[in-house]
């Protein structure tokens, strides 16, 4: 049974929105970025084939929507990394609130195009194969961008874990 | 490739859920052996784990009003063009089939490769799924009779469970045709699609498969029909003969 649009976009939207604030780390822009691929999706409703997943077709608009802002606003507001997702709200403790700083202070420096692969398939929730065709890139560079990603997180963690423990010592 | 380079690559598509439940096992197998890929695998799971909790959930009411913020009239610029796309399709895939096949009869298979086009541009629509909706039947049937050239109704499919939503006109080939759509209960759509005067013959009922959906297609004389849905080959046999019989 084919699923319309409407079904589709709707079961689509937490995903995109985890995306968009991913992308921006910020509330108000990830609103911004779904509101405007909504209303981009809705003017191209009739060019997208029913029975074909909606979901990589969505993603694909709401990263072209954040690559033209990204280029002509510098870039979107970073929000204090002691902010990011009101860890304190989501996490027992204190350690683990540490690790996830890490991490996306991590993430901030991996190149834009492994992150935006990484977070595509571990936020938005793509197969390799969507976020292939949402990146627009063939599934080796897909799935090689998401290993230099995640190798150069697992460096960049590895490496300041160390120098704590040290200047603990 | 080397044997590590392909453990590398097994670890990563386990995290994201790329494995079959084969592959999976052979992972656990290779794992249980080897201490230095278990904890690969365990800490990249973990740095996706930390990645995913710092991003906030979006509640409901949040993307309802982000949803209910933007109006969902396409603009007639998208209808012209989908249009434009939808004769597209039908020119690319006529000519595709075209040049795969060459024997007679291809013109019918081009036809309901054309249907199946149509359907699935506007199955899913729900503002303008036709032109003309089913309550201006009689104008919808002489509307479309005098742009085909031959007097044509939309069949009575009431007793299969489908009524008529309304109908529009397609080009097929070098021709007008007409688009009549139907919906049941549950919301499945069907499209008849018929043309008139390409050639003239008769052929059985033929199914052809394409993406989730499947088209029945055969010739009356001057008039070539398509009946497409995403319905099992049973009850689009079925349907197809109740419009053969109304329509012969």
């Amino acid at each position: 049974m084919i699923q319309s649009f409407e079904t589709q976009l709707e079961t689509c939207l937490p995903d995109l929105w985890r995306y968009a604030w991913s992308l921006t780390r910020d509330q108000d822009a990830a609103d911004d970025l779904v509101q405007d691929c909504i209303e981009r999706a809705l003017r191209k409703r009739l060019l997208w084939l029913p029975g074909r997943p909606l979901k990589p077709w969505l993603t694909k608009m709401l990263l072209n929507i954040f690559r033209d802002r990204w280029r002509s606003e510098t870039r979107f507001p970073t929000v204090d990394l002691d902010q990011v997702g009101d860890l304190a709200a989501i996490t027992s403790t204190a350690e683990e609130r540490l690790e996830i700083k890490e991490v996306w202070r991590s993430i901030e420096k991996v190149p834009r195009d492994q992150r935006e692969a990484l977070l595509a398939v571990v936020i938005a929730g793509l197969s390799y194969d969507e976020a292939a065709k949402a990146l627009g890139i063939p599934k080796g560079t897909l799935m090689s961008r998401i290993s230099r990603a995640r190798a150069k997180i697992k460096t960049d963690v590895g490496a300041s874990a160390i120098t704590q423990i040290r200047s603990v010592k | 490739m080397t044997l590590k380079t392909s453990v590398e690559e097994l670890i990563a598509r386990s995290i994201d859920a790329e494995l079959s439940a084969e592959e999976q096992d052979r992972l656990e197998a290779h794992l249980a052996t080897h201490p230095e890929h278990r904890s690969l695998h365990d800490a990249l799971r973990r740095q996706s784990s930390l990645i995913d909790k710092a991003v906030p959930v979006p509640s409901a009411a949040r993307l309802r009003s982000l949803r209910g913020q933007v109006h969902s009239t396409p603009s007639p610029v998208w209808n012209i063009a989908a249009s434009i796309a939808i004769f597209a399709v039908g020119l690319g895939v006529g000519y595709a089939v075209s040049l795969r096949n060459g024997e007679v009869g291809t013109d019918l298979a081009v036809f309901a490769e054309q249907a199946t086009a149509a359907h699935a541009l506007y199955v899913g629509e729900v503002l303008h799924p036709v032109e003309v909706a089913a309550h201006e039947k009689d104008h919808l049937q002489t509307w479309l009779s005098n742009r085909l050239g031959a007097t044509i109704i939309a069949p009575q499919l009431g007793k299969t469970g489908y009524t008529l939503i309304g109908g529009r006109l397609l080009p097929a080939g070098d021709h007008a045709s007409a688009l009549f759509m139907y919906e049941n209960r549950d919301g499945d759509r069907l499209s008849l699609m018929a043309t008139h005067g390409a050639t003239t013959q008769r052929r059985s009922f033929r199914y052809h498969e394409e993406d989730s959906f499947l088209t029945v297609y055969w010739q009356d004389g001057p008039w070539q029909y398509s009946l497409v849905g995403d319905q099992a080959r049973d009850p689009m046999g079925q349907i197809a003969r109740e419009i053969q019989e109304q329509l012969i």
